[in-house]
């Protein structure tokens, strides 16, 4: 209750005094008055101070560590990372995760080494982001993202706060989306027709309209009369206003429908050759409409000049601001800094995806592209796995962020444990947040994205710690990532921790972890991903896999299968033994639920086909599978969806490609494929 | 909003005449989460008994998420139907206002409930839903409006469809009281009578050492309990002795069943295994026949509760259905697709399986929408006055106020159209028979004579490409051939024919040209909802639906040619797009 409270307190604080933040990086030794003050809090409402002094922070800091919040992992069950995920598919799920879901909190942590103290400096960052559209107008940026049930409880199960998010958040564009913006508003500009309102032709038929036209006539009539006898006409009607725009005298129209604007433009355009109409979207979403007085030609014509360049400074202004929380990564990206997480390919993903530009369609790609925007990334887990002296430490559990916080920072860590046993010297961290500092911080909202970001920059220097880095003797100098000790460590990301898969940023290679770090169990034996079949559309409860694989022994030998692997009730992988299995497994499938003679009825396999709603194909289509846009709960739904929705035609090209390579005869798991 | 405006006009005279009497007060709303359901559920069932009619009002997490997967004037039920599935697919309700409100001597008496959903996946099974959809754009004005997302999502009740719940109870691991199964087993094998007779003489040995036991010494009781546990799998289950036997088939659960119904003071219940099947039998050992009965009682009794907690939310659906009052919506496809899919079960294929489908569940319901249109001649008489009500709009009601207002209009055009509200249950010939589940559009067009095109720069207005289509070589021999051409969004427009079979030529003669306008029939719309094809700009789902399906020249392609309301005041805005 008390926690909650000061959080609350915290964050009123920071919503409520932004300008007041700027000048305490200054004070950086000032004593803290309690080590429980709240976390940084970031919204729309503040962002602007926040983001002048983080800039500073962030040039100054050896490295940063971020963390983010999301509105979910898998957009299905089956998405999930699995052991026979080759890793161009473990690719393609997160890519996936990374399309659809949303990114609610982003946390920030610049890490400074302060040597009059000998310590690290943190400033944890807690930012509320929301995919606000910014272009009501606009129907260009598809706005909807996915939440899973779980996730989101999770977040309320940590008290993430909806409301702020939601009503607070900050919103932004991603790279692709400013570029796309700005190539429109110049195509806007460059056509003629913008600038002024256009309403058509209709012709005025009603006769209410014509009436109102007239009326209009006479009106605007005399305020002309009226003008130019004297400045001010005394005008009662609240609808008219005189006022001047860009220095001409003109009648601002108040309180008007569409229709009737529409028909007092008509009325101007026919009867009113000095005058022009324009209408012009304000600050506010509600627009503007004026009568202006240009008396010749060439006024009009500069009128109609200055208005555009009006609407056009405005509209970058606009898109600008609606970059948003982009600034802060533009920020990263430009000071170059070692960018340092846990765990965190799919948090880069979603960076990507967010902030950068729609993801590429492979690894490779990908990776490079990420390597482009941040030439350094360290992975804490990767980091914790690879080293003895930290496995040792870390007991040989489990890696995760709370666990590694708790095991190797024991003094900030609320833990405090094993006394005893703690040999190595551990690096100091000091945390600052606005002019209040503390050596021993804790906000204690685990999960909460910026106090995440600072586990991982904890854990992160006490591994430095282990890894023979003394910022005592040597203060960190210029690029941290650039020393030897850091240097095998340095862009290598878990592609899958599952499966051990590591990709190299720099190269775009994938490696095994097991070169890295010996003492972690792998997956004893390798799959052969050309050997695998995958068979979906089971009925749900009766077989399991021990049923499958005896029943596919039976006919092909008990050597036959290596193994057999659940991806969902719905739908199992088989791997041979050898990869001729597959085209004959492919094959008799086809023949056994395509012929009722008396083979098939007595045939042991047909009764893993009896529900007749089961299909088999080679693992180039589980890509396939996965590469598809939709996500149905159901592993068989999803298959049978994207092998009869024509819009994801197939490439049959690369299947058959393989078929011819791998597999000599026949072409069944192509039509096993398309089979209803 | 619309609601707002229909309000406005429809409540000023009936407000006036209840302010008349008194002040009007608004009732307040009864908000309801999980930790007060069980209470609220109650009191409402007693609301819900007692009214006349109910009005219903949902929050979601979005609509539509383009311009053109909304409504539009050209959609038939059909398509209306797939793009009211394809959002109840997708989005999340939040809050579900329930209005029970009788009518006594010309007095509206409503209770407002209003409940807050979320989809707690309660029993780790990925339901009632795995993920949901999300709209910003949506989101972003109800949070202006002071939207309690937090409430929600902490605290809101969960729910499982009907379809869920069978699909749970396969699934997961709760003890299930046996019913005997009647099918004995047709012709035990000499492995079954081995099976039978060695459970036959566990059972028994178990009986009659607990039988010993209780009437010998009760020293050492616990350590020979804990022994009993760990050798024979005994225990208690609600103060009685237990046994768990471990089963590997149905076959054997049968045997069991078999043997233990030579006995008469055993209780079998089935504990299933994850993934369905049985995992063992616990057999519960009554001590007399009045035990036994009580037993079973109190296990009915968990069933119930167990259900309870299971259901959620969908009590208060089953009530409402159950009750079988009138159900009074605004827009009743959309709000009904949504419940369909959330409580019933997963959408059906097409609009008419779902109307009939949903009848059954909910035999009467009334679209104020709908009802609007019609009688809307009759208020156009009725002077406009403003309604005071004490002081507070339609902003400080409090959420859920939305199904109060629903049902005070519907109450309204009830007494403009001189229909006793308090006789809708029990006669449905009463006035408003032809609104009753109308779902439907007023029909005026045949979609025969509509031709979409598309392909022309984004932004040209209608009138342009009027234009462009009136010089174009296909009209020169017909200049009033085509009635009317409106845009549906920025990149597709439709073009209304004002003779039958012109729109046939048309298709033709565009087909023939090659131009950069591509054009088709009503059918290939039709089929891009049906498909899914929810591409954000209608021009790429066409361009989609052509590819599956060739072009269609004949534009006779719908089975059923229908017509559609070619209504004035449905035409769209463009500046809402």
């Amino acid at each position: 209750m008390k926690l909650q409270w000061l959080v609350v307190r915290a964050l009123s604080r920071t919503l409520t005094k932004p300008s007041t933040v700027s000048t305490s990086r200054f004070f950086s030794s000032s004593p803290a008055p309690s080590p429980d003050f709240a976390i940084k809090n970031v919204t729309r409402q503040n962002l602007d101070p926040v983001l002048a002094d983080l800039r500073f922070l962030i040039k100054d800091a050896d490295f940063v560590s971020i963390d983010l919040e999301m509105t979910g992992i898998t957009t299905a069950p089956w998405r999930d990372s699995f052991e026979f995920d080759r890793s161009d598919i473990r690719y393609l799920k997160i890519k996936d995760s990374a399309e659809k879901f949303a990114v609610l909190q982003f946390g920030v942590c610049p890490f400074r080494w302060d040597s009059s103290n000998g310590s690290f400096i943190a400033h944890p960052h807690n930012f509320y982001i929301f995919p606000r559209q910014e272009f009501p107008a606009d129907s260009h940026f598809h706005d909807e993202f996915l939440c899973q049930a779980t996730s989101i409880d999770f977040l309320a199960k940590h008290h993430f706060d909806f409301n702020l998010c939601i009503r607070e958040g900050i919103s932004y564009l991603s790279r692709a989306q400013e570029e796309e913006a700005l190539r429109r508003l110049h195509e806007e500009l460059a056509d003629p027709r913008s600038g002024c309102s256009e309403f058509g032709e209709k012709p005025v038929t009603r006769v209410v309209d014509i009436l109102f036209s007239e009326k209009m006539k006479c009106r605007i009539q005399e305020w002309q009369k009226g003008f130019s006898f004297e400045e001010r006409s005394n005008d009662l009607d609240k609808r008219f206003q005189t006022v001047f725009f860009k220095t001409r005298p003109a009648l601002q129209l108040n309180g008007f429908t569409r229709n009737q604007l529409r028909l007092i433009q008509l009325v101007i355009e026919k009867h009113f050759k000095e005058l022009v109409y324009i209408h012009t979207k304000g600050e506010s979403a509600s627009a503007n409409h004026y009568i202006v007085y240009a008396d010749t030609d060439i006024d009009k014509n500069l009128l109609m000049k200055e208005v555009k360049e009006d609407v056009h400074k405005e509209a970058i202004l606009k898109i600008k601001s609606a970059v948003g929380f982009r600034r802060v990564i533009d920020i990263l990206c430009s000071e170059q800094k070692l960018i340092v997480g846990h765990n965190c390919f799919l948090d880069i993903a979603h960076i990507h995806s967010k902030f950068f530009g729609p993801l590429p369609s492979t690894a490779l790609e990908y990776v490079s592209s990420i390597h482009n925007y941040f030439p350094y990334i360290i992975d804490t887990k990767i980091l914790l796995n690879a080293n003895y002296a930290l496995q040792m430490k870390m007991k040989k559990g489990s890696t995760s962020l709370s666990k590694a916080f708790a095991l190797l920072c024991t003094q900030i860590s609320p833990k405090i444990e094993e006394l005893g046993l703690v040999f190595n010297p551990h690096v100091k961290v000091d945390v600052q947040v606005d002019d209040m500092r503390s050596s021993s911080w804790n906000s204690g909202a685990k999960h909460e994205a910026g106090y995440d970001a600072f586990m991982t920059g904890c854990v992160f220097a006490q591994a430095c710690n282990y890894l023979g880095f003394d910022f005592n003797l040597h203060p960190p100098s210029g690029n941290l990532a650039l020393d030897e000790k850091l240097q095998k460590h340095v862009n290598l990301l878990y592609l899958s921790w599952i499966n051990c898969d590591i990709i190299n940023l720099t190269t775009g290679q994938q490696m095994a972890e097991s070169s890295l770090s010996p003492s972690r169990k792998f997956p004893s034996s390798k799959i052969v991903f050309q050997n695998i079949i995958i068979i979906w559309g089971l009925s749900s409860t009766k077989l399991k896999a021990r049923d499958i694989r005896e029943c596919i022994a039976k006919t092909f030998g008990s050597t036959s299968i290596t193994s057999v692997y659940h991806l969902d009730e719905t739908a199992v992988f088989v791997q041979f033994s050898k990869t001729e299995f597959v085209s004959k497994f492919l094959e008799l499938k086809e023949r056994l639920t395509r012929s009722n003679s008396p083979i098939s009825v007595l045939h042991h396999m047909t009764k893993l086909f009896e529900s007749g709603k089961v299909h088999a194909a080679n693992y180039e289509i589980y890509k396939e599978i996965c590469d598809s846009p939709l996500s149905k709960v159901m592993f068989a739904d999803q298959a049978n969806a994207v092998c009869t929705t024509p819009s994801s035609t197939p490439n049959t090209s690369i299947i058959m490609d393989f078929m011819a390579e791998d597999v000599v005869d026949s072409p069944y798991a192509v039509e096993a494929r398309c089979s209803k | 909003m619309l609601l707002g405006k229909l309000q406005k006009r429809f409540l000023c005279t009936y407000a006036a005449a209840a302010a008349n009497q008194s002040r009007r007060q608004w009732p307040t709303v009864l908000q309801v989460t999980k930790t007060n359901f069980t209470e609220a559920l109650q009191q409402l069932e007693d609301h819900v008994h007692s009214s006349d009619f109910i009005s219903v009002s949902l929050r979601n997490t979005g609509s539509y998420s383009s311009s053109w997967h909304r409504l539009l004037p050209i959609d038939t039920s059909d398509t209306a139907y797939f793009k009211a599935k394809y959002a109840a697919d997708r989005f999340q309700v939040l809050q579900f206002a329930v209005c029970p409100i009788s009518v006594r001597s010309s007095k509206l008496i409503s209770h407002p409930y209003n409940f807050h959903l979320f989809p707690r996946d309660v029993l780790n099974l990925g339901m009632p839903s795995y993920t949901f959809s999300c709209q910003p754009s949506y989101l972003t004005p109800m949070a202006q409006e002071g939207f309690d997302f937090n409430a929600c999502i902490y605290d809101g009740i969960t729910y499982l469809s009907r379809e869920q719940e069978s699909l749970s109870r396969e699934k997961i691991g709760n003890l299930v009281p046996s019913d005997y199964m009647a099918n004995s087993i047709s012709t035990p094998s000499v492995a079954d009578s081995i099976f039978s007779e060695r459970i036959r003489s566990r059972v028994k040995n178990w009986r009659k050492a607990f039988n010993d036991d209780s009437c010998t010494k009760k020293t050492e009781e616990a350590l020979i309990k804990s022994l009993q546990k760990l050798m024979l799998g005994s225990g208690e289950y609600s103060s009685r002795p237990c046994l768990s036997i471990d089963v590997c088939s149905d076959r054997q659960v049968q045997l069991i069943l078999e043997v233990l119904g030579e006995f008469n003071d055993f209780v079998p219940m089935i504990v299933p295994a994850k993934g369905g099947g049985a995992q063992a039998v616990r057999i519960v050992l009554t001590s007399s026949e009045e035990d036994k009965i009580l037993f079973e009682k109190e296990l009915q009794s968990q069933e119930k509760e167990q259900n309870k907690h299971v259901r959620g939310f969908r009590e208060v659906i089953d009530l409402i259905s159950t009750s079988e009052k009138p159900i009074i919506a605004h827009n009743s496809l959309n709000d009904f697709s949504f419940i369909y899919s959330k409580f019933i079960a997963s959408l059906p294929p097409t609009f008419d399986k779902f109307k009939s489908s949903l009848l059954l569940n909910f035999p009467y319901v009334v679209d104020v929408g709908h009802l609007m249109k019609e009688v809307r001649r009759h208020l156009y008489t009725t002077p406009d006055m403003e309604i005071s009500r004490g002081g507070s709009d339609g902003k400080t009601l409090g959420l859920g106020s939305n199904a109060v207002r629903i049902g005070e209009i519907f109450a309204k055009i009830c007494s403009v159209m001189k229909v006793n509200p308090e006789s809708l249950g029990k006669s449905k010939d009463g006035g408003l028979k032809s609104y009753v589940n109308n779902f439907d559009n007023r029909r005026t067009v045949s979609v025969k004579d509509l031709v979409f095109i598309w392909g022309f720069k984004k932004g040209t207005s209608a009138q342009l490409l009027k234009k462009i289509l009136c010089n174009s070589s296909f009209s020169s021999h017909d200049e009033e051939a085509f009635s009317d051409i409106r845009l549906l969004d920025k990149s597709c427009a439709v073009v209304a024919f004002s003779k039958p079979g012109s729109s046939e030529c048309f298709l033709k003669a565009m087909h023939s040209s090659g131009g950069l306008l591509s054009a088709a029939s009503y059918g290939t719309y039709s089929k891009a909802c049906q498909m899914g094809m929810w591409e954000v700009d209608l021009a790429d789902a066409l361009d989609r639906a052509v590819m599956l399906d060739g072009h269609d020249l004949s534009g006779t392609h719908l089975d059923d040619p229908s017509e559609i309301i070619w209504d004035d005041d449905l035409m769209i805005d463009l500046d809402d797009l």
